[in-house]
């Protein structure tokens, strides 16, 4: 049953299926999460896992999985202590920007190990897999024909490139603050044969300004780095056109060793996206399969919003 | 019964008797990522030892987490 599995998997996605192999021969404990994942998402896991692998392969060459494999390790165990100390503590450790900014995204070998394990969670948790999905299915249809799309805080990029993959048409400009994430995502978006329309800048999404605005912007999963998260959907709205769509997420009672912002509830989120001018058209919040023995449940919400056109409420 | 097995059988929710040295997330039910954290955090609060993200990537089996806990017990 697992031969066939695995032989199956090593036909449809040969790198997707060396990521598993590693993980079973040498990282067996987090075996177990991959295998629902597998099962309860197959096409989609293959689909993105494959790709991504894929990119993430010629990136890295022969020390991608294990690379992979390491960099997710480390992100699962740190986030599974985190979230253990959260649910007796009550909130998250009480931390700065600063003193994220310092200890991770300044800190090059952490973050290429932090980096390669938040990409493979894309793919890896099945959660993660389901807002991919509605990406795919309910926003990219949504972005103009040779759109230009900005993107904040684009960490390993793995969002940049399924982008430009879907939607060879558009142009992408991706902003991160880490100069060692926009190393990883200009890899990746060549990997991905995609680097000549993307373009990367070392920039802080708070205040960046372009000089012509955008047809479309997403950013995924830094909203709940910052101290006030308010700030960056204000600039990204300041960044778009009126009537521009918007991909949003953010990780809702779900801490990690650099996660400032404690969003206790989706309509918390909404509420910041709605107040920077944004009408909220749909959104998704998933969750891994709710444990009771913990007083909180990790989700993962994505929202897609557009800048709204006139001045209703 | 052996203390680590006896630990371990406690944090997966599984018989003892159903556990060996070569018992690993590969072959146990409830073995996963959270079960190998909660395994640890009991050993440390039984021995008054700390694991490190690096250990607990080599909790692979229970003869892995024996060789590492001896380890560390005899570095004392
Ligand atoms: C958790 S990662 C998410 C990366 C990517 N969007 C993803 O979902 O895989 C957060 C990223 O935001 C970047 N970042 C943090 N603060 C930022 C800021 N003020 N401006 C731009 N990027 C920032 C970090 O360097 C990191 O790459």
């Amino acid at each position: 049953m697992l031969q066939d599995h695995h032989s199956n998997l090593m036909r449809r996605a040969p790198a997707l299926a060396r990521l598993y192999e590693t993980l079973r021969a040498d990282y067996p404990t987090f075996l177990a999460a991959v295998k629902a994942t597998a099962e309860h998402e197959p096409d989609d896991f293959v689909e993105l896992g494959g790709a991504a692998m894929g990119w993430a392969e010629s990136a890295l060459g022969t020390d991608a999985c294990q690379m992979i494999a390491r960099g997710y390790g480390y992100f699962v165990t740190d986030v599974n202590r985190q979230h253990i100390e959260y649910c007796l503590r009550g909130r998250y450790k009480n931390k700065t920007y600063k003193e994220v900014y310092d200890s991770v995204y300044d800190n090059d070998s952490y973050m290429t190990f932090y980096h390669w394990g938040v990409f493979a969670t894309l793919f890896l948790w099945r959660h993660h897999l389901r807002l991919y999905a509605f990406y795919r299915d309910s926003f990219l249809p949504l972005v103009a024909e040779k759109a230009s799309l900005v993107e904040m805080g684009s960490g390993s990029g793995i969002w940049t490139a399924i982008t430009a993959r879907a939607r060879p048409d558009c142009r992408l400009s991706a902003l991160d603050i880490s100069k060692s994430s926009l190393d990883i995502a200009t890899r990746v978006a060549a990997a991905a044969e995609v680097g000549d329309r993307v373009s990367f800048t070392v920039a802080d999404a708070l205040t960046y300004e372009s000089e012509t605005p955008f047809d479309a912007g997403l950013s995924c999963f830094l909203l709940e780095h910052l101290e006030q998260p308010e700030n960056l959907v204000a600039n990204l709205a300041r960044n778009v056109k009126s009537g521009a769509p918007v991909f949003l997420t953010a990780a809702i009672t779900a801490a990690e060793v650099d996660h400032i912002y404690e969003f206790r509830n989706e309509g918390e989120v909404f509420r910041l996206i709605e107040a920077a001018g944004f009408r909220i058209l749909e959104a998704k919040s998933a969750a891994p399969a709710p444990d009771p023995r913990f007083k909180f449940l990790p989700r993962s919400l994505g929202v897609i919003a557009v800048k709204k056109t006139t001045e209703h409420w | 019964m052996d203390e680590l097995i006896e630990i371990v059988a406690q944090q997966l929710d599984w018989p003892a008797e159903g556990l060996s040295e070569h018992s690993s997330p590969v072959d146990t039910a409830n073995w996963d990522s959270l079960a190998t954290l909660r395994i640890a955090m009991a050993l440390e609060v039984m021995h008054g030892v700390a694991f490190s993200t690096d250990e607990l990537l080599k909790f692979n089996s229970i003869g892995a987490i024996r060789a590492l806990l001896e380890a560390k017990l005899e570095c004392r």
